[in-house]
C-alpha cells in the first residue's frame, strides 16, 4: 500500500482542566498510534482560553500541537486539512492525548484516526 | 486455457471447484477425496453477521461457536468462507475449540478493521468448514473503550459433496490419481 490507513476513533465530550492539571482526552489502542484529524469544542470558561493537547497527565504534560485559542462563549472547529501529520504513538507510560487550558472548561471532542 | 482454481486466491472471492470437479480437502493429517455436485454462492448479508456482544476495554468474548454456519453431513457440506469484522475488534478463527487458523508456531494472527484495509478482497482470511466441524470465534476489543457489538461478517460459496471414500498421505499420491484436483485447507491437523 502506498499509504497507510486507519480507523477512524472519537473521544467522548472532555471538560478541559486548568494548566497543570491536564487529564486524558483519548486513550490510544494499545500497539497504534493515533493522528489527530478533527476537534470541535466549545468555550463555557466565562473568558477567553487558550486549550493545549499533549501528553502526560497534570504536571507531565508536554504539548504536541501549538494552544489553540478558544473564546468565551463559542464554539469552533479545526478540520483534517488545518492538523499536520503529528503522529502520537501508544506507550506504556504515555497511553493517551491529554489536554489543559488556560482556564478550565473547554468542552472538547476529538476523532483520531489510529494506524496499526 | 481453463481458469486454474485455488484455495485463498487473490481477488474477489471464485469457487476453489466447480460441479463435477475433484477436491481434496486436509483433515485429519491427510487428504480426503471428494466429488463437488452443487455449489451456490452465500452472499455478504445480515444472516452472516455474528455480533459476540459487548465487550468492555480490552475484554474478550471467549470461543463461541458458529452454529449457524454448521453445513449437512449427508451428503456433505462444505463452506468456503471469506470474513471481516463490522466493529473494532480482533477475530481469531478457530475450527474446534483448540485449533486456531493462521497460526504460526509462536503467535497467531487475527483479522482485524485493518486487514480489510490493506487486503480489500479479503483472500487472506479465506477458511473452508466442512460439514459440522465446530467453527468457533474468540473476539477481542483492544481499545480502551467499550463496544456495544461485536459483529464478523462471513461471506462466500456452499458446496454440496459427494465423498468418493478415499483418502491419501501425500499430495503426490492425490496427483497420481487425481491429476486435476484442488487441494482445499479445512482444520483438524
Amino acid at each position: 500500500m502506498a499509504e497507510r490507513i486507519g480507523i477512524r476513533k472519537t473521544s467522548a465530550v472532555v471538560a478541559s482542566p486548568v494548566t497543570g492539571a491536564a487529564i486524558a482526552l483519548y486513550n490510544i489502542t494499545v500497539g497504534r498510534s493515533a493522528i489527530i484529524r478533527r476537534i470541535i469544542w466549545i468555550n463555557a470558561c466565562g473568558g477567553n482560553s487558550n486549550l493545549s493537547l499533549g501528553q502526560g497527565l497534570a504536571a507531565a504534560f508536554a504539548a504536541v500541537l501549538p494552544a489553540i485559542v478558544t473564546l468565551n462563549g463559542l464554539d469552533g472547529q479545526l478540520n483534517e486539512w488545518d492538523f499536520p501529520q503529528v503522529e502520537i504513538p501508544y506507550t506504556a507510560a504515555l497511553p493517551a492525548i491529554t489536554l489543559e487550558s488556560t482556564v478550565a472548561g473547554i468542552n472538547v471532542l476529538l476523532e483520531v484516526e489510529e494506524i496499526g | 486455457m481453463a481458469e486454474r482454481l485455488y484455495a485463498s486466491k487473490a481477488g474477489d472471492i471464485d469457487p476453489v471447484a466447480l460441479v463435477n470437479e475433484t477436491v481434496a480437502i486436509w483433515l485429519k493429517a491427510r487428504w480426503h477425496m471428494y466429488k463437488v455436485t452443487y455449489i451456490e454462492p452465500m452472499p455478504k448479508s445480515a444472516g452472516l453477521i455474528f455480533d459476540q456482544g459487548a465487550l468492555a476495554a480490552l475484554a474478550q468474548s471467549g470461543d463461541i461457536r458458529l452454529l449457524n454456519l454448521d453445513q449437512q453431513a449427508k451428503p456433505s457440506g462444505m463452506v468456503q468462507l471469506r470474513f471481516y469484522p463490522l466493529d473494532d475488534i480482533q477475530v481469531e478463527f478457530k475450527i474446534g475449540r483448540s485449533e486456531s487458523r493462521f497460526a504460526a508456531a509462536n503467535v497467531v494472527a487475527q483479522v482485524d478493521r485493518f486487514t480489510i484495509l490493506n487486503d480489500p478482497c479479503l483472500h487472506t482470511t479465506e477458511v473452508f468448514i466442512l460439514e459440522d466441524n465446530s467453527a468457533y470465534v474468540n473476539c477481542t476489543n483492544p481499545t480502551a473503550y467499550a463496544t456495544a457489538m461485536s459483529r464478523v461478517q462471513f461471506f462466500g460459496f456452499r458446496y454440496l459433496l459427494k465423498d468418493i471414500d478415499k483418502d491419501f498421505a501425500t499430495p503426490e499420491d492425490v496427483k497420481q490419481n487425481y491429476p486435476n484436483v484442488v487441494f482445499v485447507p479445512s482444520g483438524s491437523d
